[in-house]
C-alpha cells in the first residue's frame, strides 16, 4: 500500500515539473580582484546526461529546452573551467567560466613569454609569471627579483641577511607593495615584509614603473609591485615544493585547493624555513647567514555567487625567529638560549649577538558585485586588518615595534556614453598606529607613539580609444589627521605609433610617512647611533627631537617600446627613462660620522634619474636572450656637501640572461636552463676616513660581476627537479664586517659596523629542490 | 679588474655569431594545412620544430602556413611530410587514414568539425 502512495507521489511530481524551456547568459571571468565578467559569445552550453546541446550567441545569452527540475546545465569551453547548475525551476539562469583547468586531452598550450611587456596598457607594466619566478629559485619575494632588470635587490647588513629592493635609484619604501592588489609590505614592515612571502606562494609579479594608479593609496612615488599569489582558483589541487641549500637552508611550500560547495572554494598555503647551519667562510667570526626559523600560513576563500556577487576573503600569519652574530656562542642549539640573548644589552656580556622575532596577523576581505545587466558597471569592498610586531636586539641595540592597522576602500566602476570611456571612483579609510622603542647600548633611548586616521576619495578616467590612444587619469585626496590635507595627481597615457611601437609618458605625485627605525636595518648592526640636526644650533641633537613630516615626490617618466622580427622571430626593445624629485625628504645620512647616522628632514634637493634599456629576442626555438642595461644618477644634499651622491647605488648596471628549453614531451617532460649574468657597477660608500687602519675601507666599492646558472628538469607536468649555483664566480665583498676578526675589544666598540654591505658575503652557493603537484 | 671591456668582447662575439647564423641560405615558403584550432595550431607547428626550421607560424583563419626553413638541411617535400604525419593534410597531398585517425575530436577537419569556442580569438 505504501509502495502505491509513493509511485503516485512519483506519478504527481513528474508531471508538474514537465520539461521547461529556460534562457540563461554565460559570462567570462577576468581579471584578479577587480572582476570583469564579460558575455561569453561561443560557449557550449548542455543538459548533462542528454542529447541537447547549444552554442551561446554574440551576447553570451542561450536558450535550452527540455529542462527537468533536478537537471544540471553545463557551460563549458575549451581553456576555462566548466561551470555547472543544478535547475532549481529558474526562468533565466546564469553560469560564469573561470580560465583554468580545460579537458585534459583537448588543453591549448599556448607559448606564452615569461616576461611580457605590455604594448597596450598606459601604464609601463611588466609582468613575470611563474615561467620566469622559477628561474632563480627564489626563496622569498625579496629574491625574487634576481632576474630582473628593472628591480635590484642589495643585502641591508651584513649580519641578518635581509634583501631590500631599489627601484628607478630608490630603496624599495618608495615603491608602492601590494599583495592581491591590497596594501603588502608597508609600514613597519616594508623591509622585512617581503620575507613573509614565500616566491613559492606566488603566481604572477606585476612591475609598473611610473606614478601608478590611484585607487590603491596615496604611497606609490616610484611605482608599483603587485604580487599575485595563487588563489583558490587558479592553484592547483595540491603543489608542494621543498628546497636546500648550501648554506644548510631548507623550506617547505605547499599550496592546496579544495572545492567546498559549488560557491565555495577554498586554498591554503603553508611555508616553512630552517637554517641551523654556522657558516663563517670568510672566517671574520660571524656568522655569513643567519640561523633561522619562519612559519607561514594563510588560507583564502573564493565565493562565486550566481548573480554577479564575488568575494575573497583571506587570514594569514607569519612567525619568525632569527640569530646572527659571532660564532662562538653557537655551538650549541641557538634557539634555547634565545630568551637570553633577546634581554642582552651590552657589548661585554660575552660576544656580540643578534636577535630578531616577527609576528604577524593578517586579515583582508575583498566583495564585489557586478550588475548583471550591464557588466561594465561593478561595486567592490575591500577591507583589510593587521597586526605586525617586531622585536630587536643587535648587540645592545634594542628595538620594539608593534603597528596595527585597518583599511576600508569602497571602489565603483562605470562607463561614460560608451566603453570608451570607463571610470573608477571611491573613497578610503585608513587607522594606522605605530609603537616604537628603542635603546642603544643604554645611552640613548627613544619611544615613538604614532596614531594615523586618513580618510580619502579618488576619481580615475580612463579612454581607450580603439587602438591608438589609451589615457588614465586620475586624481586622489586624502585627509592625514597629522599632516593635513594632501593632493595626488597621476597620469598616464599611451599612443601607439604603429601595430608594433607605441610609446608611454606617465606624471604623478605621491606621499608617504617614514618610519626610519624600521626602513634601516643597516646601522642597527653597528655601534652607529642615531641623530638627528637641528639646523638653528649646527649641531646634532638626540633622535628625540626629530620632527617626522612626510615625505612628498613627483615622479615623470617616458617609455618607448617595439616588437619585431630579428632573423624571422620575435624580438623586443623597451627604453625608458624617469625622473623622481624629492619635494619634502627624510635624509638618512651615514656620512656625518662613523659612530653616528643621522636622520633629518630634507633642505636643498634630492632626485634620482634613471634610464633603461632591455632588449629580448627569442633567439631559436629552444633558447631565449634578454639584455638590459640601467643607468642611475641619485643625489642628496647632505650636511657634508661633497657627500652628495647616493650611497650603495651603483651607476650603472648590465644584466644579461640565456634561457634554453628543450622541446616538451607528451608527457610534459622538459629540461630547461638559465644562465643570467649581471654586471654591478661602483657604488659611493660612507666615508670611513676618520677610522684609524684597519677600520677603514674605500670609499667606493669596486664593481663586481656574479654569475647564475640553474638547470631544471620537468619529469612529466606533475613533478620537477632543479638544481642551481648562485654566484658560480664566488665573488664576495672584501672583509663587510669594520671591527670583525679578533681586534681588542676596546677597538671593537669603536668601530664595529656591519652596515656598509654593497655586494654578496656568503659566495658561491649551491641549491636543489623539487616540485611536485597533482592537477 | 674591470668587467666592462670583458662585457664588450662577449657582446662582440654574440654579434658576430648572430650574424652568421642570420645569413645562413634560408628560404620561405607559404601553403595550405587543413586544420580547426588551437589544438591543430600547437600540432601543426610542433611537427615543423625539427632542425633546419627557422619559424613555423600556422594561421587559424587563413589555414595557410608559412615556413622559414635552411634549404640545406631540409626540403619543402619533407616540411609537407612532416605535417602528414600528425594528421594534416596539405595543398602537396594527404596524410594517410591512420595518421588522421589520431586527432582529437575536435580536430577532425574532415568531418568539418568545428570549435565554434574560439572564434574569438
Amino acid at each position: 500500500m505504501k509502495s502505491l502512495l509513493l509511485i503516485a507521489g512519483f506519478l504527481l511530481m513528474s508531471s508538474q515539473v514537465a520539461a521547461q524551456h529556460v534562457k540563461g547568459k554565460v559570462y567570462e571571468e577576468k581579471g584578479g580582484f577587480e572582476l570583469k565578467h564579460l558575455p561569453m559569445p561561443g560557449a557550449y552550453v548542455r543538459l548533462l546526461g542528454s542529447e541537447s546541446i547549444t552554442v551561446t550567441d554574440a551576447f553570451g545569452v542561450f536558450e535550452l529546452d527540455g529542462v527537468q527540475m533536478g537537471d544540471t546545465i553545463e557551460a563549458s569551453m575549451v581553456g576555462y573551467e566548466p561551470s555547472g547548475w543544478v535547475w532549481e525551476g529558474r526562468g533565466f539562469v546564469e553560469l560564469v567560466l573561470r580560465p583554468g583547468v580545460a579537458l585534459e586531452a583537448a588543453e591549448v598550450v599556448a607559448k606564452q613569454r615569461s616576461t611580457s611587456l605590455s604594448l597596450m596598457s598606459p601604464l609601463n607594466v611588466q609582468t613575470l609569471n611563474r615561467a620566469e619566478l622559477v628561474k632563480a629559485a627564489c626563496c622569498n619575494l625579496s629574491e625574487a627579483f634576481e632576474t630582473n632588470a628593472s628591480v635590484d635587490a642589495s643585502f641591508t647588513d651584513a649580519i641578518t641577511g635581509t634583501r631590500q629592493i631599489k627601484m628607478l635609484g630608490l630603496d624599495g619604501k618608495y615603491t608602492q607593495l601590494m599583495v592581491d592588489n591590497m596594501p603588502g609590505p608597508r609600514g613597519l614592515s616594508v623591509v622585512q615584509g617581503l620575507l613573509l612571502i614565500p616566491g613559492d606562494w606566488v603566481q604572477s609579479i606585476a612591475i609598473s614603473k611610473g606614478a601608478g594608479t590611484v585607487s590603491s593609496g596615496y604611497e606609490s612615488i616610484t611605482g608599483q609591485i603587485n604580487v599575485a599569489l595563487k588563489n583558490p582558483t587558479n592553484a592547483d589541487p595540491f603543489h608542494a615544493n621543498i628546497y636546500l641549500n648550501g648554506a644548510g637552508r631548507w623550506e617547505w611550500n605547499h599550496v592546496s585547493t579544495h572545492q567546498v560547495s559549488r560557491r565555495w572554494r577554498t586554498a591554503l598555503l603553508s611555508h616553512a624555513l630552517m637554517n641551523q647551519r654556522v657558516n663563517d667562510r670568510n672566517g671574520d667570526g660571524f656568522l655569513d647567514t643567519p640561523l633561522q626559523r619562519h612559519v607561514i600560513l594563510r588560507n583564502e576563500w573564493k565565493f562565486t555567487g550566481d548573480r554577479g556577487i564575488r568575494g575573497e576573503y583571506a587570514l594569514s600569519g607569519a612567525t619568525t625567529q632569527l640569530v646572527s652574530g659571532q660564532t662562538t656562542p653557537f655551538s650549541e642549539a641557538p634557539w634555547n638560549q634565545l630568551p637570553t640573548w633577546m634581554d642582552q644589552r651590552t657589548f661585554s656580556e660575552g660576544s656580540w649577538v643578534a636577535t630578531s622575532l616577527i609576528d604577524r596577523l593578517e586579515a583582508t576581505a575583498k566583495t564585489g558585485f557586478v550588475f548583471p545587466a550591464a557588466e561594465w558597471r561593478s561595486i567592490g569592498t575591500q577591507f583589510s586588518a593587521l597586526r605586525h610586531a617586531s622585536r630587536h636586539n643587535m648587540g645592545g641595540n634594542a628595538y620594539d615595534g608593534v603597528e596595527q592597522m585597518f583599511r576600508a576602500n569602497v571602489l565603483y566602476a562605470g562607463r561614460i556614453g560608451n566603453s570608451n570611456h570607463r571610470f573608477t571612483t571611491g573613497g578610503s579609510w585608513v587607522f594606522n598606529s605605530f609603537d616604537e622603542s628603542a635603546a642603544w647600548n643604554d645611552t640613548a633611548s627613544v619611544s615613538w607613539n604614532r596614531v594615523e586616521r586618513v580618510p580619502g576619495a579618488y576619481f580615475e578616467y580612463t579612454l581607450n580609444d580603439e587602438a591608438r590612444w589609451n589615457v588614465v587619469a586620475g586624481v586622489r585626496y586624502d585627509r592625514h589627521n597629522l599632516f593635513g590635507g594632501f593632493f595626488s595627481p597621476r597620469f598616464h597615457a599611451r599612443f601607439s605609433v604603429s601595430e608594433h611601437v607605441s610609446l608611454k609618458a606617465s606624471a604623478g605625485r605621491g606621499m608617504r610617512v617614514p618610519n626610519p627605525l624600521m626602513e634601516q636595518l643597516g646601522p642597527w648592526a653597528s655601534r652607529r647611533v642615531w641623530w638627528t640636526w637641528d639646523r638653528e644650533s649646527d649641531a646634532r641633537v638626540p633622535l628625540q627631537g626629530l620632527n617626522i613630516r612626510p615625505e612628498v615626490a613627483s615622479n615623470f617618466g617616458l617609455n618607448a617600446s617595439a616588437r619585431f622580427k630579428l632573423n624571422h622571430r620575435e624580438s623586443s626593445l623597451s627604453i625608458d627613462a624617469y625622473w623622481t624629485e624629492f619635494e619634502e625628504r627624510l635624509v638618512v645620512d651615514y656620512d656625518f660620522a662613523t659612530d653616528a647616522v643621522l636622520v633629518y628632514n630634507l633642505v636643498g634637493t634630492s632626485r634620482s634619474r634613471t634610464a633603461q634599456v632591455e632588449w629580448d629576442w627569442s633567439m631559436h626555438r629552444r633558447f631565449d636572450v634578454r639584455m638590459a642595461y640601467r643607468y642611475v644618477d641619485a643625489v642628496t644634499d647632505r650636511i657634508q656637501p661633497e657627500a652628495r651622491r647616493d650611497p650603495f647605488v651603483s651607476k650603472h648596471r648590465g644584466f644579461a640572461q640565456l634561457s634554453y628549453g628543450s622541446r616538451v614531451r607528451e608527457n610534459g617532460s622538459q629540461w630547461r636552463a638559465d644562465a643570467t649574468f649581471q654586471w654591478i657597477g661602483t657604488q659611493r660608500l660612507p666615508s670611513t676616513a676618520s677610522n684609524t687602519e684597519p677600520f677603514r675601507r674605500p670609499d667606493e666599492s669596486p664593481d663586481f660581476a656574479q654569475l647564475n646558472l640553474q638547470v631544471s628538469r620537468d619529469f612529466s607536468s606533475r613533478a620537477s627537479w632543479y638544481v642551481g649555483v648562485e654566484n658560480l664566480t664566488n665573488v664576495r665583498q672584501d672583509r663587510p664586517i669594520i671591527g670583525a676578526g679578533g681586534v681588542a675589544d676596546a677597538d671593537f666598540q669603536r668601530y664595529f659596523d656591519a652596515s656598509l654591505v654593497y655586494g654578496p658575503i656568503f659566495g658561491r652557493m649551491v641549491y636543489s629542490g623539487f616540485r611536485w603537484k597533482v592537477s | 679588474m674591470s668587467y666592462l671591456s670583458e662585457m664588450k668582447y662577449a657582446l662582440v662575439l654574440f654579434a658576430v655569431l648572430a650574424a652568421q647564423w642570420a645569413n645562413a641560405q634560408k628560404e620561405s615558403i607559404t601553403f595550405r594545412v587543413e586544420g580547426i584550432c588551437g589544438m591543430c595550431e600547437d600540432r601543426i607547428e610542433g611537427a615543423l620544430d625539427v632542425p633546419g626550421v627557422v619559424v613555423a607560424d600556422w594561421d587559424r583563419d587563413s589555414k595557410m602556413v608559412s615556413v622559414v626553413y635552411r634549404s640545406k638541411k631540409i626540403t619543402e617535400q619533407e616540411l609537407h611530410e612532416l605535417i602528414h604525419s600528425v594528421g594534416h593534410d596539405t595543398s602537396a597531398g594527404k596524410a594517410t587514414d591512420e595518421e588522421y585517425a589520431g586527432l582529437h575530436g575536435c580536430c577532425k577537419y574532415r568531418e568539418g568539425a568545428s570549435c565554434p569556442n574560439e572564434e574569438k580569438e
